[in-house]
């Protein structure tokens, strides 16, 4: 699909896995294309797209986005890594877990995988007692208990 | 009952003046709302037409009392200015627009002296005097004197012009005009007395008043027997003169002075026409714009609108200027006003129309008047919804822009097929309270109505100034959901009714999108239509198609008005 065909496909005001039917490998080009280009919430559906193609290449745009401006893609990085089987580079997941946005630390702990290594779940503990927002301390030690 | 948005409904008789306010060269208009005491000053960029708050005059009471108020340039600085005499103590206040663009008042004096003014005497505003400045003559029929009111600054101060005792009382009905009809810079002031058929001529030297026996006009027969009178400068020649069309052979005579001599000329028949004095609207003004007041008329009959204008020589000549029919019926009751809004060097055609709160604007180019929409000051319904903005997001002028725009939106798709006005309530920044800053990226699970998550049941609580059925719509940074980032979501607590939706520049329609949902529709598959689940909506703007507007309609959230 091109860019302009993913756009009409991914502009649904409340998404459904249909919304990413028919969407694949080879439209990771055109999905990197979206985030780079396209507002905010858009580059953030192109996210969650690249989380159901889960291939290596979609995974490392994934964790190439982890460092974009704008925190409602970052938050999408972290909210799709949660909810979806796939594993992002440690570098990536401590990005996220160091966020200065708080919607992004808010999502960021369970995309912690048992995967990944011993840097990011010490940064996970060190949400789950010290950040200063209460919901990013219950998200991190309730991502602690998995790995107990 | 029928409720409006925005101002309400403006055609409720309040008053509104029409002028130079802020001098800037074109005419503004101006009205003042008795349930606030607010003015409220309308400016035209281009045929533009956008409103701002100038005043408060609560402390005055209530001034559409029947008090009189006149809109002229009374202390010469080149603005137009507001004028109110109040009977209750005699005071005269004079309000002045600053540089500020507010209005502020001043106390300009007290004719208690005089006793009550406000008696049914008449008045006349103009610049007697030829200073460049707006002076209030009264005349009392009491003893038959005339008192010409002139400003030095904001200060009103009034002298005995003269006395008219000699021509009985002058107040029993006979016509008097004022205007420059000598074109010596000085207001006239001229009557016509049906009794012996004389036209009397007032000029001022000095404050006094003197008086001239300008002509007789026993040749036409009665004059005064209803037909229309205007006074304009018709031939362009600097002095004012007096036009009247008798509907008995559909003559037009023009009457125009060399010194203080009345003298008429045939100035064209509008037989083919037929009656023109129907109770059809004529205005007189410069709709050309070279300097001569034009005669404007439009017939309810076929809605065409003529303009008549003097040519060289001296005749009447008249082109179809277009037709209406596109807006129904427009002499229906609806307000019009005739001033140079846009700057044009012309005089424009203004209307209001109380049955969607459209105001539109007509300029002429050559003798073709041509239409625009200027505003919307508030759509009409026969139920009424209310809807609070609050954002996660701190509200930065281009945020207030773009919740304004979606507002915007909504109410005109609501009020345009479904009778619904939507009400706008209170706007709230929410980003400087820390508890709530995780929710400005709000877990909305699966976004099913009915099913709800802690992050929408806690964001939900905050109903600040909403009423019970009021729609709270919550501006956040991103929506998280289970299948994805959403843009909008209606999913709501019972007894919370609201949305959250993000900032989408592409999505005017988001808000209505989701409060449609709030109201109970559900989605559809075609895109021509609000509720088809995509912002690609096509054929803009969105259908709400009948069923739908019945389904809002009998939300319990829609109220009766």
């Amino acid at each position: 699909m091109t860019a302009a065909e993913l756009r009409a496909q991914l502009s649904v005001i409340e998404p459904t896995e249909a919304m990413y039917a028919g969407i694949a490998a080879s439209d990771v080009p055109a999905l990197q294309q979206l985030i780079a280009q396209g507002e905010g919430w858009l580059a953030a559906r192109a996210v969650f797209a690249l989380s159901r193609v889960g291939t290596g290449e979609a995974i490392a745009a994934m964790a190439g986005a982890v460092t974009d401006s704008r925190s409602p893609v970052r938050v999408a990085v972290a909210a799709a890594a949660s909810q979806r089987p796939i594993v992002l580079p440690d570098t990536a997941i401590i990005h996220l877990l160091r966020d200065k946005d708080v919607g992004v630390r808010k999502f960021a702990p369970q995309a912690v995988k048992p995967e990944n290594g011993s840097e990011p779940r010490a940064e996970l503990t060190r949400l789950a007692t010290h950040d200063e927002v209460p919901v990013i301390r219950q998200n991190a030690a309730e991502a602690l208990r998995k790995f107990r | 009952m029928t409720c409006y948005t925005g101002f309400g409904n403006l055609g409720d008789h309040r008053p509104f003046f029409t002028g130079d306010f802020n001098g800037d060269g074109k005419s503004e208009i101006l009205f003042y709302t008795p349930a606030d005491h607010n003015w409220w000053l309308g400016t035209f960029n281009g045929n533009t037409l956008t409103w701002a708050l100038v005043g408060n005059t609560a402390g005055f009471g209530n001034l559409a009392d029947g008090r009189p108020i006149w809109a002229a340039d009374f202390t010469g600085t080149g603005n137009v200015d507001i004028l109110f005499y109040f009977p209750g103590d005699k005071n005269w206040w004079i309000g002045q627009f600053g540089a500020n663009g507010l209005l502020t008042w001043s106390l300009a004096g007290n004719t208690s002296g005089f006793g009550q003014v406000w008696d049914g005497r008449p008045f006349w505003i103009g610049d007697f005097t030829g200073d460049g400045k707006s002076d209030v003559l009264f005349y009392y029929p009491g003893d038959h004197n005339w008192w010409l009111g002139s400003f030095s600054g904001t200060t009103l101060s009034w002298k005995l012009a003269g006395n008219t005792g000699g021509f009985g009382n002058v107040a029993d009905g006979r016509p008097i005009w004022a205007g420059d009809f000598t074109g010596t810079g000085s207001w006239e002031v001229l009557f016509y007395y049906p009794g012996d058929m004389n036209w009397w001529l007032g000029s001022f030297s000095n404050g006094v008043l003197s008086w001239n026996l300008a002509g007789n006009t026993r040749g036409f027969g009665q004059v005064w027997d209803g037909r229309p009178f205007w006074i304009g400068d018709f031939n362009g020649d600097g002095k004012a003169d007096v036009l009247f069309h008798f509907p008995g052979d559909h003559n037009w005579w023009l009457g125009t002075f060399s010194g203080t001599t009345l003298s008429w000329s045939l100035a064209g028949n509008t037989a083919g026409f037929g009656n023109v004095a129907d109770g059809r609207p004529i205005w007189v003004a410069d709709f050309a714009g070279v300097a001569k007041t034009d005669i404007l008329f439009y017939f309810p009959g076929d809605r065409n609108w003529w303009l008549g204008q003097f040519g060289a020589n001296g005749q009447i000549a008249w082109s179809l200027a277009g037709n209406t029919t596109g807006f129904g019926q427009v002499w229906d009751g609806r307000p019009f006003w005739i001033k140079d809004f846009n700057g044009g060097g012309k005089a424009d055609v203004l209307f209001y129309f109380p049955g969607d709160g459209n105001w539109w604007i007509g300029s002429f180019s050559g003798t073709t008047l041509n239409w625009a929409l200027a505003a919307n000051t508030g759509r009409p319904g026969s139920q009424r919804i209310t809807i609070h903005f609050k954002s996660l997001l701190q509200l930065t002028q281009a945020r207030l822009n773009y919740l304004a725009d979606q507002y915007a939106a909504m109410e005109e798709l609501y009020a345009g097929g479904g009778n619904i006005a939507t009400f706008r309530g209170t706007t709230e920044d929410l980003s400087g309270n820390a508890a709530l800053t995780a929710l400005s990226d709000l877990n909305v699970g699966s976004c099913l109505l009915g099913s709800t998550t802690t992050d929408q049941n806690t964001l939900f609580q905050q109903r600040n100034n909403a009423g019970a059925n009021d729609i709270v719509v919550y501006l956040c940074n991103s929506l998280i959901g289970g299948a994805g980032n959403f843009v909008g979501c209606a999913s709501h607590p019972a007894s919370q009714p609201g949305c959250a939706i993000v900032e989408v520049d592409a999505a005017r329609w988001l808000t209505s999108h989701e409060v449609g949902h709030v109201l109970g529709l559900l989605h559809v598959s075609n895109t021509d239509r609000l509720m088809n689940p995509t912002i690609g909506w096509t054929n803009l703007p969105p259908d709400l198609v009948q069923s739908e507007f019945q389904t809002m309609l009998d939300s319990s959230l829609s109220i009766p008005c």
